[in-house]
């Protein structure tokens, strides 16, 4: 709550265009926001790319921004999944054109190596979450954790989820739903009901 | 569909997990105002943030922060060249007073010389805002140019929107081009040759800026330079670069 709280004073400061409460939320939120752009993009120069643009969107939007809408953390985490999500499918559409052309693939991971420095701050913040988290994920099936993890962290699309597992299609969506849905419960109940 | 039955759409909503006909009625429903469902929005989305949490915490490198800063900085200035500084602010109280003596001394001056002036300071503030638009874009390559030599204490940026290829160079520093002389922009090709890519504006204290598009048939590792050519059309430079910089230096 205090995080929140801290959050929701950095972002009024923001709205009057305070570069230092963009820096602060940066400190803050940086290396999470990172990270989830790394898993899905696999690539550290594409993270790095949306991880500017996201916060940069922040900076530009902090006028708009409203805090009954979710933390601070909640909307980068978002618009940090829905960039990197963006991104991935407009390198799978280049690939594929790339492909057809007959031309060379392009440059694969690039994950891993000395950038992999976790926050202390972060992850003494995020550290019960994530106890929460995997716990939570420990719940699911197998299944359902494998299908969640392509889908919510690898940004894999339904159909390649079905290719990569060899099931069928609605069988994967179907899966995905359940699993979430059963995510959402679960978490829900440890934290002691929705906020 | 009632409220209680949409809780679960509202939350593979916030998982970007609905699409077609079911994100369309929701959408739809949501943007109505529906404040139970707004609600169950939020509470989702805070949900799905938290699976993130499952992440290990990955320090991003320095200069991702730095160039964040450096982009609002920069926002900040072209935004508002008057409040940012103190130079900026002694050169608007330059302007005005030159303004004032010249509505004096030019009394008989033709209407056709102000609204020339009026022109040009509409010209150069389209061309700051669309500038903003480059410096903006989550495709943005900000490219450091300057002077090559002591004498010469130009710097500035040159802001390449990768996506659509649109490219704003921002200077200051520059001194006149020289009597007839004007500052052209060039991009090299893959065989090293020149690329004309426009003529900057300069204003009287030294601020240059130009708004123009990435030549097509640029090498994305090769040179840029501004150098002061005698014709602004010229597709040759014939002077030492005054500005300059490497595309592969961001």
């Amino acid at each position: 709550m205090a995080e929140r709280r801290d959050d929701l004073t950095l972002m009024e400061l923001l709205a009057r265009r305070d570069a230092a409460a963009l820096d602060a939320l940066y400190l803050r939120h940086s290396s999470l926001v990172f990270a989830l752009c790394l898993r899905i993009l696999r690539s550290h120069a594409e993270a790095e790319e949306v991880l500017q643009e996201v916060f940069w969107e922040l900076w530009r939007s902090s006028g708009r921004y409203a805090a009954e809408r979710g933390s601070a953390r909640v909307y980068l985490v978002q618009l940090a999944r829905s960039r990197s999500l963006d991104r991935l499918r407009l390198r799978r559409r280049r690939e594929a054109l790339l492909a057809d052309a007959g031309g060379p693939a392009l440059v694969a991971s690039e994950l891993g190596g000395d950038a992999r420095l976790p926050n202390a701050l972060a992850a003494a913040v995020s550290g019960e979450e994530k106890l929460q988290v995997q716990a939570a994920l420990c719940e699911l099936s197998e299944s359902e954790r494998q299908a969640v993890t392509l889908s919510f962290f690898d940004g894999l699309s339904h159909a390649e989820i079905a290719a990569q597992l060899g099931q069928p299609l609605g069988t994967v969506k179907t899966r995905i739903r359940r699993a979430l849905l059963r995510l959402r419960t679960l978490l829900a109940a440890r934290s002691g009901g929705a906020r | 569909m009632t409220c209680e039955e949409r809780r679960d759409l509202v939350f593979l909503l916030a998982a970007e997990e609905l699409d077609g006909a079911e994100r369309d009625e929701l959408r739809a429903h949501l943007s109505e105002g529906c404040p139970r469902c707004l609600g169950a929005l939020a509470e989702s989305q805070a949900i799905v943030a938290r699976l993130a949490a499952d992440l290990e915490p990955v320090t991003p490198p320095e200069r991702v922060r730095n160039a964040l800063a450096s982009r609002v900085a920069l926002e900040s200035r072209i935004a508002d060249p008057a409040s940012h500084s103190v130079s900026a602010r002694r050169g608007w109280a330059r302007t005005a007073l030159a303004a004032g003596l010249a509505a004096v001394l030019a009394a008989g001056a033709t209407a056709l010389a102000v609204r020339a002036r009026v022109e040009r300071a509409e010209r150069e503030a389209r061309t700051r805002s669309a500038g903003l638009n480059v410096i903006g874009s989550p495709y943005m390559r900000a490219i450091e140019l300057s002077g090559p030599a002591l004498e010469f204490q130009g710097h500035g940026h040159l802001y390449w929107d990768y996506h659509d290829g649109g490219c704003y160079l921002r200077a200051t520093g520059l001194r006149a081009p020289g009597p007839g002389k004007v500052y052209v922009l060039w991009f090299t090709d893959a065989d090293g040759q020149p690329l004309r890519a426009g003529v900057l504006e300069v204003s009287r204290d030294g601020e240059a800026q130009l708004l123009t598009e990435m030549p097509r048939t640029i090498d994305v590792t090769g040179q840029v330079a501004v150098t002061a050519e005698v014709d602004g059309d010229t597709m040759k430079p014939s002077s030492d670069a005054v500005l300059h910089g490497e595309l592969q230096s961001f």
